[in-house]
């Protein structure tokens, strides 16, 4: 195990691709946080109330622990494309190079393939939903006004819950990588797919054809249903603060579908 | 060293590989001769672990295939399958890590195959030579029991083509068992001891390449041509012979000297004005065989 991993990272940690997305990746999941803040400051500093309450900007809980880790999770959520490249690439590459190939005839099994490029998925998940908890946890002594340990731990779960999110993405990404092959294409579609067709079916089957079930099983948001939108809650909208049942089965389901699938997909083709 | 029993591989409606059943002996270099398209890379990607059978098996060392055994075996199939933007080292590096053997050989290696200059250069800037002769090196690095190569010299010059082929004699002289597959005969013919010709996925033919000679062929022709044909089928050893444009050719047991032939037919009072031995090349084997099977 810890062989195919080790593989798997001397192949990364010498592709400049891997560092450039990973460090936009990290970029952007400093940048959010921050810039939201900055966003909220300078509107301070302008006088402007929001919503015509009688509050200042900066005073919006977005940052207040317990809040906080919902937020930062869901917010998240909508940049995992950037980490799900990174098998895309990966993996893609490998096809194209007819290094995927190579490895096998050098004494890899397909199925050892199948493990060094899910584990190492499965490391990136870890490594990024710790560097989440941290930007959470310095973000929050900042500027939240409550900083009892009791208050910073509850709702943590939601760090867990981004980081199986993450994972079950990624698994996604290798499916189709592994149907196309071929990396351009592949990003291409998925970005195509994830921010424009799934948020359209998604509008017309909750809201024209309320058919909540179906929208359900969308195969981008069933990986992150489980992390519910905290947002409507500032506009006084009652919203889930706990991970959801259905949720977690589905972002469970997901790892299970889609990593069985790559394991299919990798074992029991040619690899031509 | 690797037999295969009766291999098959479809593809829909098209049959790649029918039937195959072969052995290489341990120590043989083994020519795969084949037009274009025969079946020797999907063969050769079968007994590798990269295609799977349709039915039929095949065993290395005697055993059952494993992932294990290929790190006992070095292999190229069809192209150069590296890293591009790693150096020639790096790329060494991970298949040492793939085959867990060989990272002390890195170094003699490159140097084996004229690459130690340019180790830390990309994959991506070497000409077709360099990178045939690093998948060579790669082959090599876990100091296998058994090479493939596959097509080794397809689109190099000829200066490139050379240096493949005194690596391949140099390695065949370390006693490893080697099996080339190839369209070109002579390559096949300088280099291999044993060979076997597949045509649209059938074995049509297997054997030793030495052992092919069973006869030799003379061109022979004289002043008195008519007398020459008359007393050519009194000749030791005669098989056959054909009246071509210029000379008569003549095929008899090999074995049969030219001096043997000229006495012969001195003391008929019949004198040659041409005589030379006409080596059958694996070529004009090749297309016999193929013809036979057409």
């Amino acid at each position: 195990m810890l062989r195919l991993l080790r593989i798997e990272w001397f192949k990364l940690r010498h592709s400049r691709y891997f560092w450039a997305l990973f460090g936009l990746f990290v970029l952007v999941l400093l940048g959010l946080p921050l810039g939201v803040r900055g966003f909220l400051v300078y509107l301070t500093s302008q006088g402007e109330s929001i919503l015509r309450l009688d509050i200042s900007a900066v005073e919006i809980p977005l940052y207040d622990f317990v809040d906080i880790w919902q937020n930062q999770a869901w917010i998240y959520t909508l940049f995992s494309l950037f980490l799900g490249f990174i098998p895309v690439i990966s993996v893609g590459n490998e096809y194209s190079y007819g290094t995927i190939r190579q490895n096998v005839i050098d004494g890899l099994s397909p199925s050892d393939l199948f493990w060094s490029k899910v584990l190492f998925m499965l490391v990136l998940a870890l490594v990024v939903t710790f560097i989440t908890g941290l930007i959470g946890l310095v973000t929050g002594y900042l500027w939240s006004p409550v900083t009892e340990w009791s208050f910073v731990v509850q709702n943590m779960k939601f760090l867990p819950a981004y980081g199986l999110h993450l994972l079950a993405f990624q698994l996604l990404c290798l499916v189709v990588v592994l149907l196309i092959k071929r990396t351009g294409i592949v990003m291409a579609l998925l970005t195509f797919y994830i921010y424009g067709v799934e948020f359209i079916a998604q509008g017309i089957l909750r809201f024209k054809l309320e058919w909540e079930l179906a929208a359900k099983f969308l195969p981008g948001r069933a990986t992150h249903m489980l992390i519910p939108n905290p947002f409507p809650k500032y506009i006084l909208q009652e919203t889930i603060t706990t991970i959801p049942l259905d949720g977690l089965l589905l972002a469970i389901g997901s790892v299970i579908l889609y990593g069985g699938l790559a394991y299919m997909l990798l074992t029991r083709r040619d690899l031509n | 060293m690797l037999e295969i029993n009766q291999l098959h591989k479809e593809y829909g409606r098209i049959t790649a590989v029918n039937e195959l059943s072969l052995r290489v002996p341990r120590g043989s270099v083994f020519g795969l001769l084949g037009p274009n398209g025969s079946g020797k890379t999907t063969t050769l990607g079968m007994v590798l672990g990269v295609i799977r059978p349709t039915r039929g098996s095949f065993r290395w060392f005697g055993e059952l295939p494993t992932p294990q055994q290929r790190k006992r075996v070095g292999a190229i199939l069809e192209k150069p399958n590296f890293y591009p933007g790693f150096s020639a080292r790096k790329n060494l590096e991970l298949v040492a890590m793939i085959k867990e053997k060989g990272r002390d050989r890195i170094d003699a290696v490159l140097r084996q195959v004229g690459l130690y200059e340019r180790q830390h250069d990309p994959f991506r800037t070497y000409s077709l030579g360099m990178k045939q002769r690093l998948a060579i090196g790669s082959a090599l690095l876990a100091d296998p029991e058994v090479l493939i190569l596959d097509e080794p010299t397809n689109g190099l010059d000829p200066a490139g083509i050379a240096d493949i082929r005194e690596l391949i004699r140099d390695i065949a002289a370390m006693g490893k068992t080697i099996i080339l597959a190839s369209h070109l005969l002579d390559e096949v013919q300088k280099v291999c001891t044993d060979f076997a010709v597949l045509q649209q996925g059938h074995l049509i033919h297997t054997g030793p390449v030495a052992g092919q000679e069973q006869e030799v062929v003379f061109e022979l022709d004289a002043p008195d041509q008519e007398g020459l044909l008359e007393v050519l089928p009194l000749v030791p050893g005669y098989l056959s012979h054909q009246q071509e444009d210029a000379y008569v050719s003549l095929t008899v047991a090999s074995g049969t000297l030219p001096e043997q032939i000229n006495a012969f037919l001195a003391e008929r009072s019949l004198f040659l004005s041409h005589l030379s031995v006409h080596h059958r090349t694996l070529e004009q084997q090749f297309m016999e065989i193929l013809s036979q099977h057409a």
